[in-house]
């Protein structure tokens, strides 16, 4: 069976979906960094660099494999089953977490009256349909949220701007280089870390496709994208509300008036958002069943694709309750993503160098 | 009960739709089964609200205990 394949341009706009969706409408509202938590972002930019160089590498060395291949080609076929179902937990929860997410955040602003478990089901429907369709159109879809994602943010600061105070982003720097290190180290298992995801369909790759221009180009269009944002929010709401509430994107953009022309702008941005945000879920429910069929060595994981989205329907509705769980939720999942963001993909990144440099491997592209 | 009735409908018809219509082979029949049922399971006791605990507690009391954060 052929299959598909996925351009460059569809996988970096994969990647900046997977970097942007959760991001710009929950703000970072976690972070209590003062009026300077851009400039975090902007220090941990090589960081980040880092991370994605060594995703694009592990693509490099060993072509035409996902991240479950990788593993069973460097450590062999029991280690590599072990990894492939950690990662189909990680990403099965992640899409269950992500769902949630945008679960709460319909139910809390827009759809009160509205069972949680509903539109949980509306979610999946659009979701499953989206992943069903295959990787190439799912790249294609994010290609075009990736412009939607643009416009909805260019078009919200560009509104914004007599309500916003520049005063609100100063002072820009009250701490120490030690100081926003770690802070901006928050960042890398957040928004970048998450972009292991598209490691499962690297195996799709076009065989001509450059993964370290893939990589860097997706991130180097999504940290402006999110400093952007991030400012706006800051310029808009001032640094005690924006830290303080738990979708300052929305409070933002419901603070706009364009004279007797326009009000009630943040259900079009939110809009406009969501579908982001589903395009995201279905990324991660197309990489648990990839995550899946390599445990059960199944040909097509693209078949288990409606049963596995069904089952993280059920997580959003059990992993995180409330918005104030979810909030407390991320310090714990920095931890708890780690492992799969950083651990096994350097120790996936140091074999591989190891079986290439003594001959064994494959490497080009 | 209205949210139980739409879950099941939808379970139906991932189950008649999806499951036993594609059947390709009996390994990728009874997963793609056995992820279903723990979906509406879950969802089926969520809908009376009765308390299912969340896959990530354990790991979250982990690292609560380990790493403090």
């Amino acid at each position: 069976m052929l299959k598909e394949k996925l351009s460059a341009q569809n996988a970096a706009a994969i990647i900046i979906i997977i970097q942007i969706s959760n991001n710009i409408i929950f703000g970072f509202s976690s972070l209590h960094d003062g009026s300077g938590v851009w400039l975090s972002l902007i220090v941990g930019v090589p960081i980040f660099f880092a991370l994605m160089g060594m995703y694009a590498r592990m693509v490099f060395l060993l072509p035409g494999k996902n991240i479950f291949q990788m593993t069973q080609y460097v450590f062999g076929r029991t280690v590599g089953i072990i990894v492939s179902v950690l990662f189909a937990f990680y990403f099965i929860t992640l899409a269950g977490m992500i769902r949630g997410n945008y679960t709460q955040f319909v139910h809390l602003v827009l759809l009160s009256q509205t069972p949680y478990i509903v539109i949980c089901l509306a979610f999946f429907c659009v979701c499953t349909y989206i992943a069903k369709s295959g990787v190439q159109v799912l790249g294609k879809w994010c290609k075009l949220m990736t412009l939607g994602a643009f416009v909805a943010v260019a078009a919200m600061v560009l509104a914004s701007l007599h309500q916003a105070d520049l005063q609100n982003l100063l002072p820009v720097n009250n701490r120490s280089l030690k100081e926003l290190i770690p802070d901006s180290l928050n960042y890398l298992s957040l928004p970048f870390g998450e972009t292991v995801l598209l490691l499962s369909m690297t195996d799709r790759l076009e065989e001509k496709s450059n993964p370290y221009k893939i990589f860097i180009f997706g991130t180097l269009i999504s940290i402006p994208l999110l400093v952007v944002v991030l400012m706006q929010n800051i310029a808009v709401l001032g640094e005690t509300l924006a830290a303080n509430s738990y979708y300052p994107f929305y409070k933002a953009a419901s603070v706009i008036r364009m004279g007797s022309i326009d009000t009630r702008i943040e259900s079009v941005v939110s809009f406009a958002l969501m579908l982001v945000g589903i395009s995201k879920v279905a990324v991660a429910v197309t990489a648990g069943c990839e995550a899946v069929s390599s445990v059960f060595n199944l040909n097509n994981g693209n078949a288990l694709i409606i049963p596995i989205s069904f089952l993280t329907v059920a997580f959003s509705v059990i992993i995180l309750r409330t918005t104030m769980e979810t909030s407390d939720f991320v310090n714990i999942y920095r931890i708890y993503a780690l492992p799969f963001q950083v651990i096994i993909p350097a120790a996936v990144w140091i074999g591989a160098e190891i079986k290439t440099k003594s001959g064994k491997g494959c490497i080009g592209s | 009960m209205l949210v139980f009735v739409i879950v099941t409908l939808f379970f139906a018809v991932i189950l008649f739709a999806d499951i036993f219509a594609d059947r390709k082979s009996k390994k990728q029949f009874l997963i793609k089964l056995l992820f279903a049922c723990a979906g509406y399971l879950i969802l089926s006791l969520a809908c009376f609200d009765i308390y299912v605990p969340s896959p990530l507690k354990p790991i979250e009391y982990m690292i609560k205990m380990y790493f403090n954060p």
